[in-house]
């Protein structure tokens, strides 16, 4: 029995060659993961309103610890997770179909080349991007998630998804970089501005990681490994 | 069995909205191959005497529910083997704490090497390997969810589906009492009939309120 048992372990570990962290040594998914998950989700109170943006914050933020748990001593960044988000589900699905996902997600390395000009009342901030590690992440996820009596409303996925790609912010020459804020400062920085500029930001990125956009989806749902 | 202190107990942690606990408790109480067995067992413990029923408040009306409408459709325990890959996996209905497809798996051979599955070594088989087995496990589940917790009639009735605040009210159903009526009952019965707290470990809620009932009916006549 411990055979078979010794068997699974086995075949469940392996090594792969992320983007930005290099090899590793990881499980593949197995079982555990999912009663984690499940256990995780079991907590979460379902008479509130909007579940699904919950859900979609709370998974989020548990693939990120699992990810960085994984090796405590690497910062994992957000292309090393598409990466092992895609390696994962083909896993499962024991799919052998060949792609250029490595290729694909050096879309990522372009943000960091915009610049870009939007217009807030009579100031015009300029805006410059970067590639957010888990733990970046992981500061918005545990700054949403943390008032249980707040309603997550589809604008704190908006300011986590397009905010954590957010480096600094040039107003009259001078550059103020989002990591000397606090995530409460980001947020409140988010509500100062308007819907067009939400959308010119939301498209910059979004355009820019076109070629991956479909793995990002994967980042969010909560049902590909449950 | 089920006694008048665990009844007590689950009442009072349910009243403190204590939900996983209420499980946790019932379910150490009734162990259980999977969730048909503990369904069955909850069944026995609840219906024992022929007018054993479930009362509940809808539309302002008393709904009877009687045992042949308590959990109608639970299929009968069954399992099955299946191939899969160099794997001879064997299905049945899932365990009653886990809600994981896994816990659907009961047994895997290969070649000569069995592993019996339980919650405590399923952890590391792949997913890879479940969702193989997904297709197999899903009538199993689907069969499941054909249950009705109750089914009075077309209008009265409640479907099951396999989650953990169903299985909770079952619970609830089953062995939940209102705490300060069956605690005041408990006292009286220690205070005027010489019960002591230890009996009550014994003696099953049904029992105790025949006790009662007998009690009530001499006092009626002595008076």
């Amino acid at each position: 029995m411990t055979e078979l048992l010794d068997k699974f372990r086995d075949l469940c570990i392996t090594s792969v060659i992320l983007p930005d962290s290099k090899e590793i040594t990881l499980n593949r998914l197995n079982v555990d993961f999912q009663a984690k998950l499940h256990s995780h989700f079991i907590n979460i109170p379902r008479e509130v309103a909007n579940i699904d943006n919950i859900f979609i914050l709370e998974y989020i933020k548990f693939v990120n610890k699992y990810i960085i748990e994984l090796h405590s001593e690497r910062k994992f960044t957000h292309r090393d997770k598409l990466f092992l988000l895609d390696f994962w589900k083909k896993d499962v699905e024991s799919s052998d179909t060949s792609s250029n996902l490595l290729e694909d997600l050096k879309c990522v390395d372009k943000l960091n080349e915009i610049k870009l000009e939007l217009q807030l009342s009579n100031m015009r901030p300029i805006i410059q991007f970067r590639q957010p590690t888990l733990e970046d992440e992981n500061k918005i996820l545990t700054f949403l998630l943390s008032d249980d009596d707040k309603e997550k409303t589809d604008m704190d996925i908006v300011f986590f998804d397009i905010f954590r790609f957010l480096h600094s912010i040039n107003i009259d020459s001078h550059e103020y970089l989002i990591d000397n804020l606090s995530i409460e400062e980001l947020h409140k920085l988010f509500l100062l501005f308007d819907v067009q500029c939400l959308q010119k930001i939301s498209k910059t990125v979004t355009d820019t990681l076109d070629n991956i956009n479909t793995i990002r989806l994967l980042e969010a749902d909560y049902s590909s490994f449950y | 069995m089920i006694s008048y202190n665990d009844v007590l107990k689950v009442s009072k942690l349910y009243k403190d909205k204590q939900f996983d606990k209420v499980f946790s408790y019932i379910n150490e109480r009734l162990p259980s191959k999977n969730i048909i067995d503990f369904f069955k067992k909850c069944k026995a413990e609840k219906f024992i005497e022929t007018s054993d029923c479930i009362k509940l408040d809808v539309s302002k009306k008393e709904l009877i529910i009687y045992k042949d409408n308590f959990l109608k459709n639970l299929p009968s325990d069954t399992e099955d083997d299946y191939y899969i890959d160099d794997y001879k996996i064997t299905i049945g209905y899932p365990n009653v704490n886990s809600m994981l497809p896994a816990s659907c798996i009961k047994k895997i051979q290969y070649k000569d090497i069995i592993l019996n599955l339980n919650p405590n070594n399923y952890n590391h088989i792949p997913l890879s390997l479940i969702k193989k087995c997904t297709p197999h496990i899903e009538p199993y589940l689907h069969k499941l969810n054909n249950t009705y917790v109750y089914y009075v009639n077309d209008k009265f009735h409640s479907r099951f589906y396999y989650d953990m605040p169903i299985i909770i009210n079952i619970i609830y159903l089953c062995f939940v009492q209102h705490y300060e009526t069956i605690i005041q009952q408990q006292l009286l019965l220690m205070k005027q009939y010489n019960f002591t707290y230890q009996d009550f470990n014994s003696i099953s809620i049904n029992s105790i309120n025949a006790y009662v009932k007998i009690i009530n009916t001499k006092l009626n006549k002595d008076d």
